[in-house]
């Protein structure tokens, strides 16, 4: 069950507000981000496979992680 | 002539360079420079997307995936046991593979691995099913508890991480060598030139992984032909087996019916 609430959640380390409460999934969707990429939330990987069952609260922290080069 | 072909977790590989894909002077170059290289696996990391650079990882990706190698991510820049563990299962998840460079480090000054945290990651990575290739010192002790935790592969450092100097220690990778010799060893770190690499081979190191080396060349393309040359080189004198060195000069032309008056006392 999501509500209209305003929320207050820091994306990869920036405040930003969402609309209303909403599932990873919705959020992805929503915010549309390219390329290949995971999420973490509050230092937790969020497996794909649980992107629809998990809501995002208000004061998560949401790290979009993505490929970089490496040694 | 080609070394013989080897194997990795499993996997057949047949260059035995593994190469980092950063601080090359452009994309450009470093697709050319990998190429050049004839490596089957590179390097990778990952991070969190900062505002500038939402759509880098895409980039990126896009570049590597066309090199069509295997991808070693690396836990770089990670200084905990929870860190490392953490940026592991991130890496499984975004790259799609259970192969990961695992560095634990333990000192900022020379990027030295901890050794104590790496083998504490390095138990639960493997418990989790992760094929764990351990940045390491080349501790003899070190490598026996990683060895009887399961990795398959160690890659001690040849020296600290982009310093190009060499092998600093070649008796203790030597010793790593005969202490484990079913063990698949690739020197990590610290490679400056060829001629180092050669020597990583010719002491029986299975592979050597670089990135510094070649990206920071001033010709990275010429240079990782240099390396595969060299690796190439290395192994093949492994393999053909290097005569022992000797204290007393010995004639390499033979002195049977060498005429009398040529003859010395």
């Amino acid at each position: 069950m999501t509500s209209n609430l305003m929320l207050h959640i820091k994306l990869n380390g920036e405040l930003t507000e969402l609309g209303k409460e909403q599932t990873v999934s919705e959020f992805v969707n929503e915010q549309d981000f390219n390329g290949r990429f995971v999420i973490v939330i509050n230092d937790e990987l969020m497996p794909k496979s649980r992107w629809q069952d998990v809501v995002i609260h208000d004061g998560d922290r949401i790290d979009i992680v993505s490929p970089i080069s490496g040694g | 002539m080609k070394a013989s072909d080897w194997q990795v977790y499993g996997q057949t590989l047949s260059s035995r360079l593994f190469i980092g894909t950063a601080l090359y002077p452009s994309p450009k170059v470093m697709i050319d420079a990998i190429k050049a290289s004839q490596a089957e696996v590179i390097t990778v990391s990952l991070r969190r997307q900062t505002s500038a650079d939402k759509q880098s990882g895409g980039q990126f990706w896009q570049m590597i995936e066309q090199l069509n190698c295997h991808l070693l991510p690396n836990t770089a820049g990670c200084y905990s046991v929870k860190e490392a563990v953490n940026t592991a299962h991130m890496a499984r998840e975004l790259f799609d593979t259970d192969w990961v460079k695992l560095e634990v480090l333990g000192d900022s000054y020379n990027l030295q691995p901890d050794p104590f945290a790496l083998v504490e990651a390095t138990k639960i990575l493997i418990e989790d099913g992760f094929k764990v290739f351990p940045y390491c010192t080349d501790d003899l002790v070190l490598c026996q508890k990683l060895a009887e935790l399961g990795c398959e592969v160690l890659m001690p450092w040849g020296a600290p991480i982009g310093t190009g100097q060499g092998l600093l220690n070649p008796y203790a990778l030597k010793t790593l060598r005969e202490r484990l010799p079913d063990m698949t060893l690739l020197v990590d770190a610290g490679i400056g030139k060829p001629s180092d690499a050669v020597q990583a081979l010719e002491l029986g190191f299975d592979g050597i992984l670089l990135n510094t080396a070649i990206a920071e060349a001033l010709e990275p393309e010429t240079m990782a032909y240099a390396f595969a040359d060299a690796i190439n080189a290395g192994r093949l004198a492994y393999e053909a087996g290097v005569m022992p060195k000797r204290d007393n000069a010995k004639p390499s032309t033979p002195t049977l019916d060498q005429p009398i008056w040529q003859q010395h006392a």
